[in-house]
């Protein structure tokens, strides 16, 4: 058998996974083998590290309020429909649809970054977050629309590589966008579709901000 | 600890915390390698624990109690894994236009920094092959039944962790 055969199997052998045959076949190459000696030592000694880590590690904080605070009536008990974690980000988006639609007469620039200051919580129900939606939306496109002809101004002097990928990606999130919209509108009250879409349409004016700053790299 | 459980099943919620506290160092450790990010390992260690409380009806005992949310805990931060995929691979965008322009690279680890934080830089598929293998004992099959995938790639991911490993530790 080669060497390089025998190095293939050097996993196996620290793992006691081999035949006795061919694991007395492959020690015996190994003791041969100034490389496969290094290389079985080095196997060793990582399984031995990973071995020694410790097994409990303790959270910096205390979990337990957030665990006995979902504890229930299991006879009765389901899933939340969503995690806490896009729980609050689907808040907070309600709060940044309200604070964005009070922005609208800011400058452009300024409105290509969405990531407004929450100013309350919105306490709508779905129709209503549904209108604050469309014109939340519509600032994104109006701000990717200027970001798209300050891009326009400035392609020629990109490389045309550059110039492929953002248009591929663009189309990518495009169509994105047309599928979040679709399920949009088949449940309107979505509020994971809708943080997709919002995602998308974030995802959407990153690339073209990076890219239209790009030519100054 | 069987008290504790019957008390538990019965509804205690004091009895579920002591549960709770006997075993969450090792949930977090294990949830915290998998994601290899803390807020995610937080997170993933709450869900196990709620799921456990949802299931403990079912929990007969032919396990040990820090067995079973063990796998409920690996259990939940594969299924987690597979939605978080699932989402972003709508929005996955082809390579990155301004990389091309800046040179940007995808960061090495450097070599030298400790097994953890190592561990931590591991492509997704590699780490968890990792941890469940060489840190928490699973066998490859069992590893290919978790992930859906076939106990060879399990092998394969196993040896590219071990290799990058090595690398970022300059072993």
């Amino acid at each position: 058998m080669s060497h390089d055969r025998y190095a293939e199997l050097l996993n196996d052998l620290v793992d006691g996974r081999l035949e006795p045959g061919l694991e007395a076949e492959t020690k015996a190459h190994v003791g041969e083998c100034a490389d496969c000696t290094r290389e079985v030592e080095a196997l060793r000694s990582l399984l031995a590290d990973a071995g020694r880590l410790p097994r409990s590690i303790e959270p910096s904080r205390d979990l337990w309020p957030g665990v006995s605070n979902r504890l229930g009536d299991r006879s009765r008990r389901r899933r939340p429909f969503l995690r806490p974690r896009y729980a609050v980000a689907a808040v907070a988006l309600l709060a940044v649809a309200f604070s964005l639609t009070q922005a609208r007469t800011k400058k452009a620039r300024e409105r290509t970054a969405p990531r407004a200051t929450i100013e309350q919580p919105a306490a709508a129900g779905f129709v209503s977050l549904t209108d604050q939606w469309r014109r939340t939306e519509a600032t994104y496109e109006q701000a990717a629309v200027e970001l798209q002809e300050a891009l326009d101004a400035v392609r020629e002097e990109l490389d045309p590589e550059t110039v492929a990928r953002i248009e591929t990606n663009l189309e990518i999130i495009d169509d994105a966008i047309r599928e979040s919209r679709a399920a949009l509108a088949d449940d309107p009250g979505n509020l994971e579709v809708l943080q997709l879409l919002a995602a998308v349409h974030e995802k959407k004016l990153d690339l073209l901000k990076r890219a239209t700053r790009s030519r100054s790299l | 600890m069987e008290s504790l459980i019957r008390r538990a099943q019965a509804g205690d919620t004091e009895a579920f915390e002591r549960l709770y506290r006997a075993n969450v160092g090792r949930i977090y450790a294990l949830c915290l390698r998998l994601a290899g990010d803390p807020v995610r390992a937080e997170e993933l260690t709450q869900d196990a624990f709620v799921r456990a409380w949802e299931k403990l009806g079912s929990f007969r005992g032919d396990a040990a109690f820090s067995t079973w949310i063990h796998r409920i805990a690996v259990n939940g931060f594969l299924m987690s894994t597979r939605a978080d995929n699932r989402r972003s691979s709508r929005l996955k965008v082809v390579g990155d236009p301004v990389e091309v322009e800046s040179g940007a690279r995808q960061p090495v680890p450097e070599a030298g920094i400790d097994l953890e934080r190592a561990v931590g830089a591991l492509p997704d598929g590699a780490r968890t092959v990792f941890v469940l293998h060489d840190v928490e004992g699973y066998q490859h099959k069992e590893i290919a039944e978790l992930m859906n995938i076939a106990p060879g790639t399990s092998k394969s991911q196993l040896h590219r962790a071990r290799k990058l490993l090595r690398e970022a530790l300059d072993r």
